[in-house]
């Protein structure tokens, strides 16, 4: 009896312990798990690439980031079919607009993936030259998905972290706590930047380096108001060096590294850029350039080439492959540089040389005392098709002058900023009342 | 001296009478059904604890005490039959089947239990009723058999999905299929197809032959099934094979062959009336007709694209079997060929499966058996439902204006745009599916002492998918890439460990007691692969061997595991009141680590209220039950890693590979969660009547649902438990013998479900539909597969033009007007099953039926617009046509407009009642055959699903297109019917 007993307990309690915890512990095949993403350097680097490889998306340097600020402005006309693209067109843009919430969302991924960096860096074994250049990359991207957003939306959350019980209660910051936080965040960058070499030529211009943080610091600074410190910037990036304006105009673009290019998104046949599909008439033919735009184009003006015909059809030129989608989308060049330090030294000498440069590149004749007209129209077939015009227009106040006569019917003052997607104030409680005016 | 010699009388009397008393008895106990003896037949002389049982050859002998004693046969499963022994020496008995089930044996999780002492609900399907379905799969078999169990074919397809729904639908995002347990092996329920081929999926229960089946029990209570915890909230299927029984062997060999066609098909309409149609639309819009050379007629062509894929499919069956066993050991051994044309051309399933069951008892304490079940399907598809490339698809949608061939004998492309034909599709390219599946289990069973036993169980089940597809470049689909070519590969093994103690005791002869101990290690690895190469230099190349590029090719591994500990005690007083209770503690790997276990439990009570005193008077009462249980099950089927926040490596930048978010963790994510409470009555009466009564009330919560994020988190949503779904129902099971008299017998066996579903919360945000597959939406406070679109009021007389019901009141109709115009829930549903029998003939009758289920007939819909290069449908030619012409067709026009829209126009009513099965048979006398040593000689003719009685226009009421989403069922999107067929047979026994 006794050993049956025996046999019993000895039964019962292997039935009883085996509810293991570990047991049921599996960890997936080929998923990376939030906790391994970064681990060391290797996982690192790919969680960077990772950021870099949001601006890709379509609904930022693949797409929507260099068309929107043309199609709500008078550089250009919607050709195509997506109401969505009509509204914008139009200025009449409702929240529940999908192109402007997916814009919105796909660059808080981008942010997302930034952060991740800038807080888990730290925790890894890494060389402290390469965790300086990978902090300095996420700062500098995280500046600039934030500025992109500012550029269209005014005031945004600002997401410095990753914690999801913060983020999705996050309050939108005002206009100016928006730019001290990309400025402060290009600071740091350009800082934790300095020296650092990626390697090739191309590598160079595909990944942030500190040029590209002060190129854009002077962007930032001449959107925000404040001139001085922008042609500061701009005339620290020209006297460098590193960068020289391409003899020929139209070289700058397609699938090369131009000695102009600061910053440019990386594309390859395996990676294709999208933007040629829309605006090529071999593609979607979504816009096209406007009268106004084709009108402001001077006589012998060799940038003509920014426009050219197929099929019949007025189309823009600056991205064309549409088969293997190889153009490289543009982000901060030397010509900007040179307006943006023409600009801050209007009435000056230094203005109407800097804009002379970009004139006679262009094999156009020389202006002399350049205004901020003058400078405008520079900038609006210099840098056309890259996303520039509507912001050179709502930072100048120029937009309503320009708009109302593009749109008589349906411009108002509230259509300077666009609305918060409708779906973000749906779902996050802290947005609600804090709608952009006129929505 | 007189008193005396009384007393002496009397004396020698009683000597003689004591004398008398003593007497053995001996005799041979068989089977009134088949003849055959019964082992282990318990003998008892009533009043006594004298008895015996029979031995291996069914014999007995017992020694009884007097003329008056009376002798108790009985049996499991068999009615108990009292004799008088009298002056007899010699007594056989031949034991009838239990009709009435008052002794049946219930299987229920992890042991048996009487019907008696049941304390849930549970519906049996025995080895007879599958056993005259001509059935592919055992879920098919199901199909109208058990109340509560809403069985579904996706479409006709030879092996394709079936949809099994125990008491209603409890999920959105998780898997809906009950649990599937093969004599203690938990069996892989879902479609391992990698390749898409719509709802037509695959049936993974096909690799089972329902002829190997002894029993299906249906869990369908808390009860009953809280003990399989975490993967029981939708139900428990039991299935338990056949075993041998000790005794001479039995050897059997059943042979079918049918022939089949569709149950339905969609009319199309000719060359000219198409013709006729496209240029009245013209004419109406204002444009110029077109003509027949415009429109690509040759004047003549007038294909009937139906006729070209339809044909008559030839199925046929065999099976050979063979049980029998010592008194130690049992065995079944069985082996069958099904070989199955699909209706529609290029389609067709063939399967070999095979069985070994064996039980032993190797000592006085320990037995042990195995059960093996092995079978390989091959199955050569066709593309179907919501696809250009499919056969029947292109059907509806190629016009009749197109031949099948040109005049050299090559194929035309027919459907334009698409440039699909579809004989083309059906017949070149080459998409076949080889399964092989194994499912095994091993026993162990020890007898520590009297009443308690240790028992575990070893089991694996395997299933193995080859999808070799090969789309040569002369068909549409090829192409592209200049020939395409595919070949996936999965492998999924599940493997199962469950030690048990099991105790039974009696205490006092009134007190049982019957418990078990537990638990579960089970764990599942899933390792899968796909390949695809195009540029195939000629067409008899076929394999991506040839291809010039390999296009992808990927591999992966996912793995499962799970682990419990359970236990469960039944207690029964004076076989009156019984009292059960379980508890079970799961955990799995898909659970957060806040969540990892989870705790689920039943209690269940019943009252044989038949068996009480104040019921003495009342006779007609065999048996009379009152049962209620409530408990909690769980629903673990929530993909495998959904909790863990992860990234994939699958973004590149600078031609790098790179990270990119994918989905934000919930570590608090787990099970799905389900409270059932059940009510139930169940009445034996007249010694004819079985009849069963049953309220069920189940609330779903913790529901699998994407709550919706601020993207300013990052991600689009994050996967959460919320959301509430409930179920009630009410259930009723009638099984009675009409007449029995000497040589006639009817049988009748009918049940009914009455159930009714309703989404009570999922997101708060709005309570906005949330709009699902083509016209289906969930909307809070209605069923699960509510149609949601603009109602139809009709066509105008007047105008011709379509009038839709301004829903919100703004003076225009416009697609804000959508409203809950109807689902794909059933009022009610049942099976219905008469069985007469005269001598050896005997005629079975089935009809299953569904009422109150609306179905939304897109594929008519798509038919029906003229303006689209696409085959018009015969309801057209009742279109209006001038002011004052009443019909609901409305004027023709080349323009949708909100014709076009999610409508009720092409709602429509999918209640049927459909002639399930009809067998008629004649058995053999035995006197004649057993001269030729034959046990059974049985004919049979069968018809299946041969009538159906449905208001619905398609195909069939019952198919689905997007079967595989639980809420957007009841859609018709070209989806091929089901077949009916006339079949005949022969069974022989040896």
């Amino acid at each position: 009896m006794k050993s049956v007993m025996k046999k019993i307990y000895f039964l019962t309690i292997m039935i009883l312990t085996f509810s293991c915890q570990d047991f049921v512990e599996k960890q997936p095949y080929d998923i990376i798990t939030d906790a391994t993403v970064i681990q060391d350097e290797e996982s690192a680097k790919g969680a960077i690439l990772g950021m870099y490889s949001n601006f890709q998306d379509g609904n930022q340097y693949g797409n929507f980031i260099i068309a929107v600020p043309g199609v709500l402005s008078d550089e250009l006309i919607h050709s195509g079919s997506f109401p969505t693209v009509a509204e914008m067109d139009q200025n009449e843009v409702i929240p529940t607009n999908v192109n402007i919430r997916n814009i919105w969302a796909s660059h808080y991924t981008g942010i997302y993936i930034a952060n991740t960096v800038l807080e888990r860096i730290g925790t890894i074994t890494i060389d402290p030259t390469l965790k300086s250049q990978l902090q300095g990359e996420a700062l500098f991207g995280r500046a600039l998905f934030h500025f992109n957003l500012a550029n269209l939306f005014g005031g945004v959350p600002l997401a410095k972290e990753t914690n999801l019980d913060v983020l999705r209660s996050i309050s939108r910051a005002t206009l100016a706590e928006t730019f001290d936080f990309i400025i402060s965040d290009l600071n740091q960058a350009a800082t934790l930047l300095a020296g650092v070499d990626h390697g090739s030529n191309a590598d160079n211009k595909n990944r942030a380096t500190d040029w590209a943080a002060k190129a854009l610091l002077a962007r930032v600074h001449l959107y925000k108001g404040d001139l001085v410190t922008a042609g500061t910037y701009a005339n620290e990036v020209i006297n460098s060096g590193k960068f020289s304006l391409e003899a020929n105009y139209m070289d700058i673009f397609g699938g090369n590294a131009s000695s102009e290019s600061i910053f440019q998104i990386f594309s390859s046949t395996n990676d294709q850029n999208g933007a040629a599909f829309w605006f090529r008439v071999d593609g979607r033919y979504e816009y096209a350039p406007s009268t106004e735009f084709q009108n402001a184009i001077e006589a012998g003006d060799v940038r003509a080439a920014v426009i050219d015909t197929q099929s019949g059809k007025v189309a823009a030129a600056k991205y064309v492959d549409v088969g293997t989608g190889t153009d490289q989308s543009i982000v901060l060049r030397l010509a900007e540089m040179y307006l943006i330090r023409a600009e801050a030294n209007l009435g000056a000498i230094q203005a109407d040389n800097d804009v002379n440069t970009i004139r006679s590149r262009a094999k156009l004749g020389n202006k002399t005392n350049v205004t901020l007209d003058d400078i405008l129209q520079e900038r609006f077939i210099e840098l056309s098709f890259e996303g520039h015009r509507w912001h050179d227009l709502v930072r100048t106040n120029k937009v309503s002058t320009v708009m109302s006569v593009i749109n008589p019917l349906t411009w108002g003052s509230n259509d300077v900023l666009m609305p918060i997607p409708q779906y973000e104030i749906d779902q996050n409680p802290s947005l609600k009342g804090f709608q952009n005016p006129g929505y | 001296m007189r008193q005396t010699l009384l007393l002496c009388m009397t004396f020698f009397l009683f000597a003689t009478i004591t004398v008398a008393q003593e007497r053995s008895v001996t005799g041979t106990v068989t089977s009134a059904e088949d003849g055959t003896t019964l082992p282990g037949v318990s003998v008892l002389e009533k009043g006594t604890s004298n008895g015996t049982v029979t031995d291996v050859n069914g014999q007995y002998k017992i020694t009884v005490t007097g003329d008056n004693s009376v002798l108790l046969f009985t049996f499991v499963g068999m009615a108990t039959q009292e004799v008088s022994v009298g002056s007899r020496s010699s007594i056989n008995i031949n034991l009838e089947t239990d009709i009435t089930q008052l002794s049946e044996v219930v299987v229920i999780g992890y042991g048996t239990v009487l019907k008696k002492e049941l304390t849930g609900s549970v519906a049996s399907v025995s080895a007879d009723e599958i056993g005259k379905l001509p059935v592919l799969s055992v879920n098919q078999a199901l199909q109208g058999q058990a109340a509560g169990v809403f069985v579904t074919a996706n479409s006709g397809t030879p092996g394709g999905g079936i949809s099994v729904r125990v008491r209603g639908q409890t999920s959105i995002n998780a898997s809906n299929d009950p649990l599937y347990i093969v004599d203690g092996v938990p069996v892989e329920a879902g479609n391992l197809v990698q390749q898409g081929f719509g709802g037509e999926q695959q049936n993974a229960l096909a690799g089972l032959n329902p002829q190997d089946i002894e029993s299906i029990q249906v869990l369908k209570d808390a009860s009953t099934m809280a003990i399989y915890g975490a993967r029981a909230a939708n139900g428990v299927v039991l299935i338990t094979t056949k075993t041998g029984k000790s005794g001479e062997s039995r050897i059997n060999f059943n042979t079918w062959t049918g022939w089949a066609n569709e149950t339905g098909r969609v009319e199309m309409v000719g060359s000219q009336d198409w013709i006729d149609l496209q240029n009245e639309a013209r004419a109406n819009d204002g444009l110029t007709a077109k003509t027949n050379a415009d429109w690509g007629w040759d004047g003549t062509t007038n294909t009937n694209w139906m006729d070209e894929i339809f044909r008559t499919a030839r199925i046929s069956e065999h099976n050979l079997s063979a049980s029998g066993g010592s008194e130690n050991t049992t065995y079944y051994v069985s082996g069958a060929y099904r070989d199955e044309e699909g209706v529609i051309i290029g389609s067709g399933l063939e399967r070999f499966s095979g069985r070994i069951n064996l039980q032993t008892k190797a000592s006085e304490k320990l037995s042990f058996g195995t059960r093996i079940g092995i079978s390989n399907d091959k199955n050569s598809r066709i593309m179907n439902d919501n696809n250009i490339y499919g056969v029947y698809s292109a059907s509806v949608l190629t016009p009749s204006i197109k031949p099948v061939y040109d005049e050299n004998g090559n194929y035309v492309d027919a459907l334009p745009s698409f440039n699909t034909n579809p004989v083309r599709s059906a017949l070149v390219p080459r998409y076949d599916i080889s399964t092989l599946k194994v499912i095994t289990n091993l026993n162990v069973n020890y007898n520590i002492f009297e009443g308690l036993d240790f028992r575990s169980d070893f089991s694996y089940d395997l299933t193995e998918v080859s999808e070799d597809l090969y789309a040569p470049k002369s068909t549409s689909r090829g192409r592209g890439s200049d020939g395409l070519g595919q070949f996936n590969y999965i492998r999924r093994g599940t493997y199962a460990i469950e030690p048990t103690l099991r105790y039974t005791k009696t205490i006092n002869n009134s007190h049982k007691i019957n418990a078990i101990l537990g638990s579960t290690f089970q764990e599942r690895s899933t390792i899968s692969s796909r390949v695809e190469g195009s540029g195939y230099g000629r067409e008899s190349l076929t394999y991506i061997t040839s291809a010039a590029t390999i296009t992808s090719g990927s591999s992966n591994r996912t793995d499962y595991s799970f682990n419990s500990f359970f236990g469960r005690v039944n207690y029964s007083m004076d076989e009156k009141y019984n009292l059960s209770a379980s508890l079970r503690r799961d955990g799995s790997s898909r659970f957060g680590s806040g969540n990892k276990f989870g705790t689920f439990y039943a209690l269940g009570a019943s009252w044989i209220f038949s068996d009480e005193s104040f019921m003495s008077g009342i006779d007609f009462i065999d048996l009379g039950k009152l049962r209620v249980s409530y408990g909690v099950t769980g629903n673990d089927q929530i993909g495998d890693f959904t909790y863990i926040g992860s990234w994939t490596g699958s973004a590149n930048y600078q031609d790098l590979p790179a990270s990119a978010p994918n989905n934000i963790e919930n570590p608090n994510l787990k099970w799905e969660e389900t409270s059932a409470l059940d009510i139930g009555l169940e009445l034996s009466l007249f010694q004819k009547v079985d009849f069963e009564l049953g309220y069920f009330y189940q609330n779903t919560t913790d529901l699998l649902y994407g709550r919706p994020l601020p993207r300013t988190t990052g991600f689009a949503i994050v996967q959460e438990n919320l959301g509430n779904i409930e179920n009630k129902g009410l259930e009723i099971n009638i099984r009675s013998v009409n007449v029995e008299s000497n040589d006639f017998l009817w049988k009748t066996n009918f049940n009914i479900a009455f159930t009714k579903n309703k989404v009570l919360s999922l997101i708060d945000v709005n309570d906005e539909p949330l709009p699902q597959g083509f016209a289906s939406a969930i909307i809070i406070g209605e069923p699960l597969n509510t149609f949601y679109g603009l109602k139809f009021m009709g066509v105008d007389p007047t105008t011709g033009e379509s009038i839709f019901e301004d829903y919100n009141g703004d003076g225009s109709s416009t697609t804000d007007d959508n409203q809950v115009i109807g689902d794909h829930n059933p009022d009610f549903y049942g099976g219905f099953t008469n069985t007469f029998s005269y001598k050896g003939l005997s005629l079975d009758v089935f009809f299953q039926f569904v009422q109150g289920v609306d179905v939304y007939n897109y594929s008519q819909g798509f038919a029906m617009f003229p303006g689209s290069p696409w085959g018009l449908n015969t309801s057209l030619l009742d279109r209006w046509q001038n002011p004052g012409d009443i019909t609901d067709i409305p004027k023709l026009s080349t323009v949708r407009g909100l014709n076009g829209a999610d409508n009720s126009r092409f709602l429509e009513d999918g209640s049927y009642v459909r002639l399930k099965n009809i067998k008629l048979s004649y058995e053999f006398p035995q006197d004649l055959i057993s001269k030729a040593k034959i046990k059974n000689l049985t004919v049979y003719a069968l018809g299946s699903n041969i009538l159906t009685f449905t208001k619905y226009t398609g195909a069939d009421p019952e198919i689905s297109s997007l079967a595989n989403t639980s809420t957007a069922k009841g859609t018709d999107f070209l989806s091929f019917p089901q077949a009916k067929m006339y079949s005949i047979g022969l069974n022989i026994g040896l």
